[in-house]
């Protein structure tokens, strides 16, 4: 599958309020503070488990969409004695009604969280944002 | 959509059946309805703490928190009369005065989660680590704890 028809099934998929199509897999939607500033909007998003390499950011005409996949940490055999949470990816998409300077988005992903920065300007071309690694 | 079930507001674990019934709940919800989860991983609020997964091995218990944006200088924990506590203080993030929240979901409260421990630990040998925002904390098993086996002698 490209990323054209990727981007466009996880827009669908929004819209509809659901789950990726492609994935069988349960989904969680990762918690977000969003905030601007005098230049930027900032995202943080609670991406526990994963890794800078297991995340996907995407931006393309004003659709901001963050994939985070989590690897499983137990076998299929663990005992466990209390399981208040399962384990599954994190995905979320927002449209971004900001004009973004997307040749500029910085993301980097430390201690499970997830910050990007979208400085704002007048530029909307489509762009895909390579996750910096973590320091902890 | 979201359904929350109000689980007791106790935050001490003595079993896994209400949320074990919430998550079933939860999942025929989703699956008549065909939603993605909103990210309703908390015990019932926001004021319980993260929710908490513990397992059995024959050496140790491992419990495990999701624990984004922490460090573990935020993090304390004890084990007292077989009860084990993780508390955790406000998340230590400075911004901007002068910015504008579009969204804020993400906890930044204190908790206290407690867990009482199936068996005696070793507490000399409890181990914490943290990694990309989770914790997990091994408990080895006490000597008295761990499984044996007993030959059968044969006269």
């Amino acid at each position: 599958m490209n990323e054209n028809s990727q981007q466009l099934e996880n827009r669908d998929a929004r819209r509809a309020g659901k789950r990726e199509p492609s994935r069988g897999n349960r989904f969680f939607q990762p918690r977000v503070d969003i905030v601007e500033t005098a230049d930027a909007l900032e995202v943080y998003a609670d991406i526990p488990g994963s890794s800078a390499e297991e995340i996907d950011v995407n931006f393309e005409n004003g659709v901001l969409s963050i994939h985070g996949r989590v690897s499983p940490r137990q076998t299929d055999a663990t005992k466990f004695i209390v399981q208040e949470y399962e384990l599954g990816d994190f995905y979320r998409s927002f449209e971004v009604n900001e004009k973004i300077d997307s040749s500029r988005i910085a993301a980097d992903f430390n201690a499970g969280v997830l910050k990007l920065t979208l400085p704002l300007s007048e530029d909307t071309k489509p762009r895909k944002i390579a996750v910096r690694g973590g320091h902890a | 959509m979201s359904i929350h079930f109000c689980s007791g507001g106790s935050p001490f674990v003595s079993n896994a059946f209400p949320t074990t019934r919430r998550r079933d709940f939860d999942e025929l919800v989703d699956a008549f309805l065909g939603t993605v989860r909103p990210a309703t991983r908390e015990v019932s609020s926001w004021t319980d703490g993260p929710a908490l997964n513990a397992w059995e091995t024959p050496e140790a218990l491992s419990v495990e928190l999701e624990v984004p944006g922490l460090a573990l200088e935020d993090l304390d924990l004890s084990v007292t009369a077989g009860v084990l506590q993780i508390a955790a203080k406000v998340r230590s993030e400075k911004r901007d005065e002068k910015i504008s929240y579009h969204r804020r979901e993400r906890r930044n409260l204190a908790f206290s989660r407690t867990l009482s421990l199936p068996f005696d630990v070793n507490v000399e040998k409890v181990e914490a680590t943290l990694k990309n925002g989770i914790l997990t904390v091994v408990l080895p098993k006490a000597e008295a704890a761990k499984p044996r086996k007993i030959t059968v002698a044969a006269k």
